[in-house]
């Protein structure tokens, strides 16, 4: 745990280091410990001023927001494969993207584009397509009271189809704003205040403690309901909090970034190889994970073919694709019975 | 105690008299009027400059036009990689393509950032440092005359940008004037082909096309819109617009396409094809763009 920690924190000072714009790392760092009370009135200021801007505002901010979503994502993936207990299960199967994608478009073409006040209007907008998406879902595979597993995914996959169907539909009809949906569905990191990272901490605190506290009932699920119920665990009042908890957690990360793919699917599984699959474990390691891995692309689409920014999503893609077939074709890759 | 008190009581009296009489004073006359602009651009955002900026950044090539033909080229320090005209523009430093980064545009230390609404999320990052960002997209040409006058306003060359307007303004009644009152021709503008998409109103060039005496055909759709080919040849434009390249030989190129060729302005080979570099730049030259456009349209009128 430490030394992961440890290589979060090298990631997160590499993103802020690195950038589109060459800054010699030793003034970053300069510009970073000049903000602290005692050691920064030791430091004399030699780089010109509005370079600061570029470091507090831009890439710091930014790198926060990644290492955030990148945790965020991993988190939920690692609840969702092991509640839907398939090792294909990502933050986005039960339609969340879709959800939110189809809301986004719906508030570019008919409601404020980039007003002052849109700004808000979005990300709210795509949180909520995200958890009315699942809430259907959920409504759609309870059956007698239980929530089935299997339903949950035909439900997920019937329902977010829907769901694309509609933001084509939006699509069609947007014309000018077709660019800006597009710019939105690949997946954005760039800083757009505050308050929208407050909320991601937030979503990702309560869901990432739920998740937490629910871990040992998430290894007794994995083995199978009736021996989970066999052990006394309440299995679903389990699923019901986990599938809440990971919504909640990939709402907030949608509604902040965009669909970033790759990391919700990939990260549970290197972890899980290397970790074992303890959910005790399990759970806060993928965070990390997550966080590093997104910190990581991002900083490479940024700086890669600087000044141009590749999306995000690209990276994740190029980078976790590849990885993934390693790890199938790979002995390693334990068999699911 | 009570006298401590009271003792306390003045004292605190006589401080808030003298701190009130020396507010009440005369004030010092300021040095000099201070300059400060407050503009409200096309996000709905309300920015005040208190500086005249004298660092300006472009991340859209027609309003480094409208910079240039302000007189304000010597102050701009960046643009993006598209951004050719006027000519001296090729020696300014390029700070990224229309999605530029946030970060090459703060690295030229920019006292005010221009922006079209393509790159939001470079705007947006923008908002959160000191610098003041102003997003303009004009779509039709009062939208021009407006986006130069808050540009000129910005800048602090108000005098500038009515002289500029003015004279634009002029040209294009010049313009109109001669093109007949009625019997407009009949125009589709084809923005692209497969699928195939045209130019409703509210679109800038639907503005341009009405100005220079056209009528366009999709004038009841609004924006950019997918159009069906059947209601291209139902409603027989006389002329056809064009923005992309067909080659040398547009007038075959569309006659390629079944159907196209029952269409009048096929038969009578009027494809008039636009640079791209104009129609996408609202900016100073689209008068110019009218009258070409004019010429094409009413190719007897002899302008």
């Amino acid at each position: 745990m430490p030394a992961s920690l440890f290589c979060l924190g090298l990631a997160l000072i590499l993103g802020i280091a690195l950038g589109s714009v060459k800054l010699p790392a030793i003034t970053v760092g300069e510009i970073l410990l000049a903000r602290l009370p005692l050691l920064g009135d030791r430091i004399v200021p030699h780089w010109p001023q509005h370079l600061e801007a570029i470091i507090w505002q831009v890439r710091l901010p930014r790198v926060i927001l990644a290492a955030l979503v990148g945790a965020s994502l991993a988190v939920a993936g690692t609840a969702f494969q092991g509640l839907l207990r398939n090792p294909l299960a990502d933050p986005y199967t039960l339609g969340v993207s879709s959800g939110a994608a189809a809301a986004a478009a719906f508030t570019i073409v008919f409601g404020v584009t980039y007003a002052g006040t849109g700004l808000f209007v979005l990300p709210v907008a795509a949180f909520l397509g995200g958890l009315i998406t699942v809430i259907l879902v959920y409504r759609i595979a309870l059956s007698t009271g239980r929530l089935m597993i299997h339903t949950l995914i035909l439900a997920g996959i019937i329902v977010g189809s829907f769901m694309s169907a509609l933001l084509m539909f939006f699509i069609a009809l947007a014309g000018d704003g077709v660019h800006q949906i597009l710019a939105w569905l690949m997946g954005s990191l760039a800083f757009k205040g505050w308050g929208q990272i407050w909320m991601l901490a937030l979503f990702l605190a309560i869901g990432l403690t739920a998740i937490l506290a629910l871990s040992r009932d998430l290894n007794l699920l994995v083995c199978g309901e009736e021996s989970a119920q066999q052990l006394g665990s309440n299995t679903e009042q389990t699923k019901k909090l986990l599938l809440l908890a990971a919504t909640l957690i990939t709402g907030g990360a949608v509604a902040a970034a965009g669909t970033i793919g790759f990391v919700g699917l990939v990260v549970p599984h290197v972890m899980r190889l290397l970790v074992g699959p303890d959910h005790r474990v399990l759970v806060p390691l993928s965070a990390i994970a997550g966080g590093l891995f997104l910190v990581l692309a991002d900083t490479a689409a940024r700086t890669v073919l600087a000044p141009v920014e590749l999306p995000v999503g690209v990276v994740t893609a190029t980078l976790g694709a590849p990885f993934f077939l390693f790890l199938l074709i790979s002995k390693r890759y334990p068999a699911r019975s | 105690m009570l006298k401590r008190l009271k003792q306390i009581l003045s004292a605190g009296i006589v401080l808030a008299t003298i701190l009130l009489l020396a507010g009440c004073g005369p004030k010092p006359e300021p040095a000099a009027v201070r300059w400060q602009a407050t503009i409200t651009d096309d996000s709905k955002a309300t920015v005040t400059l208190t500086a005249r900026p004298e660092r300006i950044v472009s991340l859209s090539p027609s309003l480094t036009e409208i910079l240039f033909a302000l007189g304000l080229g010597d102050r701009v320090v960046g643009v993006t990689s598209w951004d050719d005209y006027p000519p001296e523009v090729k020696q300014k430093p390029v700070v990224g393509d229309l999605k530029a980064g946030a970060e090459a545009v703060l690295a030229q230390n920019p006292h005010l950032v221009l922006a079209s609404g393509l790159n939001m999320a470079t705007v947006d990052t923008l908002r959160q440092t000191k610098v003041p960002v102003l997003v303009f997209d004009p779509q039709s040409m009062e939208d021009i005359f407006h986006t130069i006058i808050r540009i000129a306003q910005a800048t602090g060359v108000e005098q500038k940008g009515q002289d500029l307007t003015g004279k634009m303004q002029r040209e294009l009644t010049q313009i109109t004037a001669s093109l007949p009152g009625t019997d407009r021709v009949t125009v589709f503008i084809e923005v692209g082909w497969d699928p195939l998409f045209t130019a409703g109103n509210a679109t800038f060039l639907h503005d341009i096309t009405t100005l220079a005496g056209g009528q366009n055909i999709a004038g009841d759709v609004t924006g950019w819109v997918q159009y069906s080919t059947e209601d291209v040849i139902a409603k027989n434009p006389a002329v056809i617009i064009t923005t992309t390249g067909h080659g040398t030989d547009p007038v075959s190129t569309i006659k390629k396409r079944p159907g196209w060729d029952r269409i009048t302005a096929i038969q009578n080979g009027r494809v008039v094809v636009l640079d791209p570099n104009l129609v996408y730049r609202p900016g100073p030259r689209s008068v110019e763009l009218v009258r070409e456009l004019a010429r094409n349209l009413y190719p007897a009128a002899g302008k």
